[in-house]
């Protein structure tokens, strides 16, 4: 994946069964992570909410259907698909998701912890993937902004 | 019949059955095969065939090796390439191929379970059908 799709870093809200543990990211979730700060700053208005499946591939659903099928969003994924390997791509799955909008809270991107709790990547990868807990919060520092921070 | 109009029929199909006080199961699969029949139209408008459908995928960067089930216009296959295709042709738009999965999931239910869907639930496929329709009939204009 081009890191330079990933944007500065952005405090990413988990569910509460989280808090407390220190995780190592695998790179699927370096990726949906880098797609969450991407969708969080360009578009705080509509809601998503991330899923990772069993199979390692990860699902967005997208809680405004009109959103979903708009240009803006058309675009966003036209630059995200030259970013991704085919492999990536292909597991990622963005999916319309109305009728559930009500359930989410307001501009706030929400990880579910299957998303995190997948297979911990190798040691050459946890000196780059590591996520750090900042207060009540999670936030995930994907390669490229680890090297910025330190 | 064209599969243009095949299409268009099946979606006002869908359509009607939102009027209806009794057909929303029926309507949920008409949603559906309006999107498949344009997803299977724009794959033979773009060349793929079910003698060189293996050939085509792996010119976009999927592996068939594991296809043993995969038979050409398949639901999985039709899905699966269109959804490389987009990216190999740089039209982007894998939401169109993964909201094809959620009506096939919603058709699989409307037909084969007892689950009922809710009026609701019909307006919002209809509206991905239609949304499928349309980004698949830009993606051939550019």
């Amino acid at each position: 994946m081009r890191t330079d799709i990933l944007t500065e870093h952005a405090t990413v809200t988990y569910v509460p069964q989280m808090r407390g543990k220190v995780t190592y990211a695998q790179p699927a979730t370096i990726v949906l992570v880098a797609i969450a700060q991407q969708l969080n700053a360009r578009f705080p208005e509509v809601h998503f909410s991330y899923e990772g499946n069993e199979d390692g591939s990860i699902s967005i659903s997208v809680h405004d259907i009109d959103f979903y099928f708009s240009e803006r969003f058309k675009s966003f994924l036209d630059s995200l698909a030259e970013s991704l390997t085919m492999d990536q791509y292909m597991g990622l799955d963005f999916l319309p998701a109305e009728k559930d909008a009500q359930r989410l809270p307001t501009r706030q991107v929400l990880v579910t912890a299957s998303a995190v709790a997948q297979p911990a990547c190798d040691e050459s990868m946890s000196a780059t993937c590591v996520s750090v807990l900042s207060g009540s919060n999670w936030v995930i520092l994907a390669p490229k902004l680890l090297s910025k921070a330190a | 019949m064209s599969f243009q109009e095949k299409i268009e029929h099946n979606i006002q199909v869908a359509e009607y059955c939102l009027e209806s006080a009794h057909a929303i199961c029926p309507g949920v699969s008409r949603a559906y095969y309006a999107s498949y029949q344009c997803a299977k139209k724009f794959l033979l408008d773009h060349g793929v065939t079910e003698e060189n459908y293996r050939t085509k995928a792996a010119g976009w960067g999927l592996d068939t090796s594991k296809w043993n089930n995969y038979s050409p216009f398949s639901h999985d296959t039709i899905w699966t390439m269109l959804k490389a295709y987009l990216k190999v042709a740089r039209k982007g738009s894998g939401f169109t191929v993964n909201s094809g999965e959620t009506l096939k999931k919603a058709r699989v239910e409307a037909d084969y379970t007892e689950k009922m869907q809710s009026r609701d639930d019909l307006r919002s496929y209809v509206k991905i059908a239609r949304g499928i329709i349309k980004t698949l009939g830009d993606a051939y204009a550019h």
